[in-house]
């Protein structure tokens, strides 16, 4: 099993008052899926994706990546998680402003510890899988929108890992760039990519072969 | 292992980026820097020309005189007046020849004050050793020798300077007659006199002529000039001279002995003690420079806080981020650095001349000015960068 939470709780302190944001959650997700996590806003989605990507740790219950649990894990161990083994691709695409897109695509490697004549080598072939090749050498607001979360793509990529995390990944596109974007998740779950997509997005819920739905902080039907 | 030129890379893009901000924060470094690197310049050209000033007088000299009973003044002058109660003698000296293991030479003169037309003359008594201790080059003629001395002569050699040149209206001749008092002398030679640099509050003309000359008219300021053995031996020297003439006194303190050494030892600390006090002006002023460059960088920090969560997600450790924004603000201020290293020589070469001190460019004082700016850099960067390092990365995802 490459992902199991069981019985997990997520509890924020916010001030006097306690807001749990997951409760009960058991979830298991094998090396390959295709899963999509829907819900209304509040309903606890950002909270678990944040939970799958080592982001945070749940408070209550276990999280187990790769058979190991988390909570266990040193700071190091985590770090390496994130950088290897899971690719993140964010509704604001998330590139860094001050460096190009082959540089953007190119962050995981640095801190993965690669050279850069790697680091460039390895980025410029991660933006020739997403046809952003052509857009190597410029600045993330030169780009459309669909551009950057392909660039995007590709740095979460880049690094070969097992696990896409997606947050919302159309959430900031038209209709018919959000399908190239969905195109491109679908072939990276043929290539053996386990893809688990945030979404609001009904169409996102029909590609995927599994649909996690939340609502206030529970599974409702997986 | 990570690829450090990286950070550094990243670094100079951001503060690239916000160059005005970057450089407006850089101006308290560089005042702080500039200040330093001119005061440690000016401090060493300072330091070397006493050295050599100590060089050439001769730091292993030393100057035995009586003790001032009071100063006269006159119009132009003030002398000191000394008792004759206990005149140095010849037996003094023999029995400092004989008994200061330290004293490498020893030679006794007498001074006396005259006029000639406004400038004021100093005539010096004296024996044949004053021409090696006090370093006497002949420029023209001769110096006093032994037979001077024993046939009491009435010539004298006359010290080159700008007021013998006045009061002699004129480079003087060979052969000529001067008159000092009512004494009037044949001038035999012109000579330049190396060591015994001596304070003076006006420029005075020197001539030297046999002691026993002098001697004629009574032994009043009669003194001693020595010379140690050897420079660590100067303050052995000097002791030994004023214990024996103390106790040929029945144990009375009467002659003073002074080495130039000492005095000029004296200037050099007056001259740290002002470096110093500058100096740390100066730290002041870099230390003020450090808030600033503390502020940019927690500007900078909230400005960047969705950066730092998109890096923590992309698998930065807490130290990546930590040492991201430390070797950003060290950039920063090693680049205040440079500036202010350049800034401050070219402070010093103007200010050296008017100061009449050699300009310098010495590393130490390259090398005080880079480590100040990577230690203000390291000062000013780490709370910061460390307060980047605890953001909560869910928190800075979110941050808009």
């Amino acid at each position: 099993m490459l992902i199991s939470i069981s019985n997990g709780w997520k509890i924020y302190n916010k001030g006097p008052q306690e807001v749990t944001a997951l409760r009960e959650i058991d979830l298991k997700i094998k090396k390959g899926e295709y899963i999509a996590i829907t819900g209304p806003s509040g309903s606890g989605k950002s909270t678990l994706l944040h939970i799958l990507g080592c982001l945070d740790i749940p408070k209550k219950g276990e999280y187990r990546f790769d058979e190991k649990r988390v909570d266990g894990l040193s700071e190091r161990e985590i770090a390496g998680i994130r950088n290897k083994r899971i690719g993140f691709v964010f509704q604001f695409f998330n590139l860094l402003p001050r460096i190009n897109i082959l540089q953007n695509v190119g962050v995981p490697l640095f801190y993965a510890g690669e050279k850069k004549d790697k680091r460039e080598k390895w980025a410029y072939e991660a933006l020739k899988k997403v046809d952003m090749e052509h857009r190597a050498l410029h600045s993330p607001n030169e780009l459309s929108g669909g551009e950057k979360q392909r660039a995007a793509i590709a740095r979460a990529i880049v690094n070969d890992p097992d696990i896409i995390l997606a947050d919302e990944p159309t959430g900031n596109l038209d209709t018919k760039t959000g399908l190239n974007i969905l195109n491109l998740f679908g072939y990276l779950n043929e290539e053996g990519r386990t893809v688990i997509i945030v979404s609001h997005d009904l169409r996102i819920a029909k590609r995927a072969k599994r649909v996690i739905s939340l609502q206030d902080g529970m599974i409702e039907k997986q | 292992m990570r690829d450090f030129r990286e950070f550094v890379t990243i670094g100079f893009n951001n503060l690239r980026v916000y160059r005005l901000r970057s450089t407006l924060s850089l101006i308290g470094i560089i005042i702080g820097i500039t200040a330093v690197v001119t005061i440690a310049s000016i401090g060493e050209g300072s330091k070397s020309k006493i050295r050599k000033e100590l060089k050439k007088m001769g730091t292993e000299l030393i100057s035995i005189f009586p003790k001032p009973v009071y100063f006269e003044q006159s119009e132009n002058y003030s002398v000191s007046v000394t008792t004759d109660q206990f005149p140095l003698t010849k037996n003094d000296l023999l029995s400092i020849k004989k008994n200061a293991s330290s004293v490498g030479n020893i030679t006794e003169m007498i001074q006396k004050g005259h006029e000639l037309g406004k400038e004021c003359v100093v005539v010096w008594g004296i024996d044949v050793d004053f021409q090696d201790i006090a370093i006497v080059n002949v420029l023209q003629g001769r110096f006093i020798n032994r037979i001077d001395i024993d046939m009491r002569r009435n010539i004298c050699a006359i010290e080159m300077n700008r007021v013998a040149q006045k009061a002699l209206k004129g480079t003087p001749k060979i052969g000529d007659l001067v008159s000092f008092g009512n004494r009037s002398y044949r001038i035999v030679g012109l000579v330049k006199r190396e060591a015994f640099w001596i304070q003076r509050f006006t420029e005075m003309m020197d001539v030297y002529v046999p002691i026993s000359v002098l001697e004629e008219e009574g032994s009043e300021n009669k003194g001693y000039y020595a010379k140690a053995v050897s420079e660590d031996r100067l303050s052995n020297a000097t002791y030994e001279i004023e214990t024996i003439l103390q106790s040929r006194r029945l144990g009375k303190k009467i002659f003073k002995a002074q080495s130039y050494g000492e005095y000029l030892k004296m200037q050099n600390k007056i001259i740290r003690v002002v470096t110093l006090v500058v100096g740390g002006v100066a730290l002041l002023s870099l230390l003020v420079g450090s808030i600033g460059i503390m502020n940019v960088m927690l500007v900078s920090v909230g400005e960047r806080t969705r950066e730092i969560g998109i890096r923590i997600a992309l698998g930065a450790l807490r130290s990546d981020i930590l040492l991201q924004f430390l070797i950003e603000a060290i950039i920063l201020c090693i680049a205040g650095g440079i500036i202010g290293i350049i800034v401050g020589l070219i402070i010093a070469w103007i200010a050296a001349p008017l100061l009449q001190v050699p300009f310098i460019i010495s590393w130490i004082v390259v090398f005080i000015g880079v480590t100040f700016s990577v230690f203000v850099g390291i000062l000013s960067g780490l709370y910061p960068a460390f307060k980047a390092s605890k953001l909560d990365p869910i928190e800075a995802l979110r941050y808009e």
